[in-house]
């Protein structure tokens, strides 16, 4: 028959689960879990929730509640998060050892007694380095590092938690500069523990990013919180904004041993507030520097040209009136030494052409003289020839005259008249013939010794 | 068409520039005057740049950018 089915009572069933249970694991067991929840109440006990997840994704595989009492929590946690140097929180895979629990009424639970920590820093050191290795995959880890840094960065985005120390040693930090910059600091307010960090910061980031054409820094803060909050910095995602955001990153977030991987990707990493506003200040003292630098070059050049220029004015003017003076003294010197050589060559010429001047001078007087005895050698003969000369040309001119006398003479009428020849005239005029006179004239006839007077009576034509 | 504005960096650049020329080249008077003039403009929106606020800034680009008109 179908007879009675086999029935407990729930209370059983529980209890008889529970020793089942619990003889399972009579002395405790190591779990690794993963903190999915996690709350303290006011008597300091520890509620979690723990869940495993399957490999790389997202969907939960097992469950399961775990208490951790006060008096071992005060103990485990900082005990904990000074080994890890992170913050006992959800999100955190964890390696506890447990006893096993089944309570009738609340089910299983674990009631953690220990925990060892290094587990959970291998397991974030690995989850760490797998992060960075998917950025360094994606080409994005060197992103913002590789930004060039502004000239100027003045205006500054700082990205804290107001309430943190850090924003206000930050602040003070820069006013605290010599050189009197001014800076203009945007505060963009996050949450930076528990789950909200992740999205506060992105949305941070995105404000940011609408203006970044405003801003020449965004400067990422936290001072004075645990080293066991630093895990959202870890974060992929923020990491990831971080390499993406087209200005250069700064972080100082108080790290102490290693750095985050926000701290990683960022531009400049630096380990506090005050250094990274030290920084800022430095990178503007570097630019000041320079430019001070730049300013003096400008002003000692030109005023180096202008005294350039002025000297060579007065240098020109100076020339002009030394170029007078020079001249003349040069000129001068020019003068001496021509002087001076002058003399010089008198001094050596002068015996060379009194020399020569001599030398004429005999010789000229050797001609003279030679001249001279020819000239009377000459005259000497001369004188000699003369008498002779004479003597023969007398003779020859006297025979001469005495042919010319007796010429004369033959011709001389006187002596023609003694031949007994006659001259006749006619009224004082000779008569050559007949013609010349008639009948009647009275004619005179000089005869050689005397004159006859006749009166023409008879012309005669014969004529011999 | 907006004309982009000189940025503080390629203010330095011609200031450099004018330095380098002022050392090496030979510059007639007239020359230097002028380039000593710009670069005291680039000079005085640098310093308002690296001390002052973007009023004055804005300001010295209008100087600088009728200079380089004119």
């Amino acid at each position: 028959m179908a007879g009675e089915i086999s029935k407990i009572s729930l209370f059983e069933l529980n209890r008889i689960l529970k020793e089942g249970i619990q003889g399972l694991f009579p002395s405790g067991i190591w779990v690794v879990a993963e903190i999915s929840d996690m709350s303290i109440n006011q008597s300091g006990h520890c509620y979690l929730e723990l869940i495993e997840k399957a490999d790389g994704a997202e969907s939960i595989t097992a469950k399961a509640r775990a208490t951790i009492w006060s008096f071992t929590f005060r103990i485990l946690k900082p005990y904990f998060e000074s080994v890890t140097g992170q913050r006992f929180s959800a999100g955190i895979k964890i390696l506890i050892f447990v006893s096993v629990e089944f309570h009738e009424i609340y089910g299983l639970s674990l009631n953690v007694k220990d925990i060892d920590p290094n587990y959970t820093i291998g397991d974030l050191a690995r989850r760490k380095q797998e992060i960075i290795n998917r950025l360094t995959a994606e080409g994005v880890f060197e992103l913002n590092k590789e930004l060039e840094l502004p000239e100027i960065g003045r205006r500054i985005a700082v990205i804290s938690s107001e309430t943190a120390a850090g924003y206000g040693d930050f602040i003070k930090q820069l006013k605290n500069n010599s050189r009197r910059f001014k800076f203009k600091v945007t505060l963009f307010n996050t949450v930076m523990q528990g789950e909200a960090t992740e999205r506060s910061f992105i949305n941070a980031m995105e404000q940011i990013y609408y203006n970044y054409s405003n801003f020449d820094l965004v400067v990422i803060i936290r001072g004075g919180g645990s080293q066991a909050e630093l895990n959202c910095f870890n974060n992929y995602n923020i990491a990831f904004h971080i390499t993406q955001f087209p200005i250069p990153v700064f972080t100082g977030i108080g790290h102490d041993r290693d750095q985050t991987i926000a701290d990683l990707v960022a531009h400049t990493s630096l380990k506090t507030p005050t250094a990274v506003a030290e920084y800022i200040l430095s990178l503007m003292d570097e630019t000041a520097d320079y430019f001070e630098q730049l300013e003096n070059q400008v002003i000692s050049m030109s005023s180096n040209v202008v005294s350039e220029c002025k000297n060579y004015l007065i240098d020109l003017s100076n020339s002009i009136r030394n170029l007078n003076k020079w001249q003349i003294s040069s000129l001068q010197n020019k003068y001496a030494l021509l002087e001076s050589s002058y003399h010089q060559k008198i001094r050596n010429i002068l015996p060379q052409r009194k020399s020569i001047l001599n030398q004429l001078q005999h010789q000229f007087e050797a001609r003279l003289k030679y001249n001279l005895l020819m000239h009377k050698l000459r005259v000497n003969r001369l004188n000699q020839l003369l008498p002779v000369t004479i003597k023969t040309l007398l003779k020859k001119e006297r025979i001469k005259m005495l042919a010319a006398d007796s010429l004369i003479s033959a011709f001389n009428p006187v002596n023609i008249l003694k031949r007994g020849y006659s001259i006749t005239y006619l009224n004082g005029k000779t008569l050559h013939s007949p013609m010349q006179v008639k009948d009647g004239d009275t004619i005179e006839t000089r005869l050689a010794e005397g004159c006859i007077t006749s009166i023409i009576e008879n012309l005669s034509e014969k004529v011999n | 068409m907006e004309k982009k504005k000189i940025t503080y960096k390629e203010a330095i650049g011609e200031i450099e520039e004018i330095i380098s020329k002022m050392e090496n080249e030979e510059m007639d008077v007239d020359d230097l005057t002028l380039k000593v003039k710009r670069a005291a403009l680039l000079l005085k929106f640098c310093r308002e740049k690296l001390y002052d606020t973007e009023s004055e800034v804005d300001k010295i680009i209008k100087e600088i950018e009728k200079d380089q008109k004119g």
